[in-house]
């Protein structure tokens, strides 16, 4: 059998035979819809509508300050616009707009001119580190390397890191309720965004940093450092991160918060919710990314927490405002047949169990505002 | 008590409900104490950690479980349970701002120069490595040098260059100068306290109303059943109650319940 018939047969027979309702299909119009996009805008919530406004500006200071010729500007710009505009992609674009503007910022940040950053510090993180964790945490676990971590620490900070958002996303399209993934990519894009802008308002030098040039002031001329990763370099025998870390890297003074330590996560955090049994996996899996970082002097701890915090906070507020429930009846994204989201007043453990101090109005009037979103729109 | 009553929060920031201040508030709890396992590493890197810092990382790792307990319960919480959380919470805080400063005292004294780690070499670059080490300067902070600023070469009035554009002419002046990271530093550890202070504050709102629950529908015997459940339990069982209850107790009298 032709093997693209056999995935199709299958998909059909484990996947699509689930289909009850029209809830889980997607938008397979390619002629734009004029009509149907005005009525969007001009019902646009306020809050979306700062969101949009907020990222349309980041994406606007990342084209202008883009060394590119401005021919090659317009044509990214009417490329977006397309893309926007036929149902078909917008449906994933215009979630994937937080995404969109992290990349093209992160990518930008080396074209930033020099006097608008503000000044590097290099003692900071290592004394906050001292003063809240007791130690540098980094430091200890890259007293004593050796080949076999080096190889244990590369899997995830290397390899893993790149390539299980997009594993994840496949899964949450597959097996979470309809619209999860337009919750993911906004958490995962958000996370990213405010941690590269913490980055470029906070730049501070990474571990490596003080390992090579003490506490010595530091300037934005510097060639970056691939820590740990140089070793794997010269275990495998060829140029992998060296250049990359050190030449080519577009945040050389990003060590906080610490974006692996975000991304993992993040995931994690959605794995669970995917996979509420497996949670223990996406456990171990951000300890054993978060002493990667620090074994291969590319963060402090304190960047790590920094990371996490973010996710953790990100994350909660997508819950409560656009992530779909998760039902444990349902077995793939065919199987819903309806979307509930969850409900932040009946969630209340407090709710309407006391006569006293419970702040019932106060959760109500926080219920309500998160179920006027509108889901087409996130 | 009477002032920690009125002082205790109604809602999380002002406007979210308590119980999505207590999820935020316990993760951030748990991601903190992970700073416990990743410390006591040091006893295999061997990397020499003092007396204190063995005692902060062995209190995180004992600690750690039982905010996830509290982090997984949080949608059905159990009286017993939070009032434990709650307490060891109040008393984390508490012995944190008192490590804070200690280990403050140790940065500022002896400052950021560690002589005692092993420099791990970076493939390639590990002759620069060594180059740079032995000749840099060691600018260490401490609070007699906050004053000083690095001091660059250009002439800051020569007025042929525009203002904006000398920062980006002068590498010396790119980095941060010693009274900023001061300032960094010591506002910084002031802030993350406060918010740690505020924090606290949420939880014990959380589990006053918990309390007090229990109290108006006369459940003392019903929905304490995580503190009934001691007979036949193991030892580890035994104190876990023997704390709940005392946990309970306290919190009680704080309360005024």
């Amino acid at each position: 059998m032709n093997p693209i018939k056999a995935v199709v047969v299958l998909f059909d027979r484990y996947f699509y035979s689930e289909k009850q309702s029209e809830c889980s299909d997607l938008d397979l119009r390619v002629k734009p819809d004029w009509k149907q996009l005005r009525t969007r805008i001009r019902t646009m919530p306020t809050c979306d509508i700062c969101h949009y406004a907020f990222l349309l500006s980041v994406m606007m200071i990342s084209i202008i300050v883009s060394p590119v010729h401005i021919l090659f500007k317009l044509v990214v710009i009417i490329g977006l616009a397309t893309i926007f505009i036929v149902p078909l992609t917008s449906q994933f674009f215009w979630s994937a707009l937080p995404i969109l503007t992290w990349v093209g910022l992160f990518f930008n940040m080396p074209f930033i001119p020099v006097w608008i950053k503000p000044a590097i510090t290099v003692q900071s993180l290592p004394a906050l580190e001292t003063i809240l964790y007791g130690d540098n945490l980094s430091d200890i676990l890259a007293a004593s390397p050796n080949a076999f971590l080096d190889l244990l620490a590369w899997l995830p900070y290397g390899i893993i890191h790149f390539a299980f958002p997009f594993i994840l996303a496949a899964l949450l399209f597959v097996f979470g309720p309809p619209r999860c993934l337009r919750a993911y990519a906004f958490a995962f894009g958000y996370m990213n965004l405010i941690g590269v802008i913490t980055q470029l308002l906070f730049p501070a030098a990474p571990p490596w940093y003080r390992l090579l040039h003490n506490l010595e002031p530091a300037n934005y001329s510097m060639n970056g450092s691939p820590g740990g990763l140089g070793r794997i370099d010269q275990l495998f025998g060829f140029d992998m991160y060296t250049t990359t870390f050190s030449k080519t890297s577009p945040i050389i003074f990003g060590a906080f918060p610490s974006l692996h330590s975000g991304s993992a996560v993040m995931e994690a955090l959605f794995f669970s919710y995917l996979f509420p049994r497996l949670s223990w996996v996406a456990c171990a899996y951000v300890s054993w990314l978060w002493w990667s970082t620090m074994y291969l002097s590319h963060h402090y701890f304190i960047d790590l927490t920094g990371g996490a915090v973010l996710s953790l906070t990100i994350f909660t507020y997508t819950k409560y405002r656009h992530l779909p429930m998760r039902s444990l009846k349902c077995w793939c994204r065919w199987s819903y047949t309806s979307i509930e989201k969850f409900d932040a007043y009946s969630s209340n453990p407090l709710r309407g169990k006391t006569s006293a101090d419970v702040v019932i109005e106060l959760d109500e009037s926080f219920s309500s505002s998160s179920s006027s979103t509108n889901l087409n729109w996130v | 008590m009477g002032f920690l009553n009125s002082a205790l929060p109604k809602k999380f920031l002002g406007i979210f409900p308590l119980y999505i201040g207590v999820e935020l508030i316990l993760g951030y709890a748990i991601i903190n104490k992970m700073s416990g396992p990743y410390g006591l590493l040091s006893l295999f890197t061997g990397h020499p950690i003092d007396f204190f810092q063995a005692m902060f990382y062995i209190s995180s790792v004992i600690v750690l479980p039982l905010y996830f307990h509290g982090f997984k319960e949080l949608f059905s919480p159990r009286i017993g349970m939070f009032s434990l959380v709650t307490t060891i919470y109040v008393l984390d805080t508490f012995l944190g701002l008192l490590s804070n400063l200690y280990f403050a005292l140790q940065w500022f004294t002896y400052g950021g120069e560690d002589t005692t780690i092993n420099k791990p070499s970076f493939g390639e670059s590990a002759t620069t490595a060594s180059e740079s080490i032995a000749s840099a300067a060691t600018s260490t902070l401490s609070f007699s040098s906050f004053t000083a600023s690095p001091t660059p070469d250009f002439n800051p009035l020569d007025s042929t260059v525009p203002q904006p554009y000398k920062r980006e002419m002068d590498e010396n002046v790119q980095s941060a100068s010693q009274a900023r990271e001061l300032f960094v530093i010591i506002a910084s550890s002031v802030l993350l306290n406060g918010v740690r202070i505020y924090f606290t504050l949420i939880l014990l709102a959380f589990t006053k109303i918990l309390i007090r629950m229990g109290k108006n529908e006369g459940i003392q015997s019903n929905d304490f059943n995580d503190l009934n459940y001691m007979q036949g339990e193991t030892k580890f069982g035994r104190v876990l109650y023997f704390l709940k209850v005392k946990c309970l107790r306290i919190l009680q009298t704080v309360y005024n319940y």
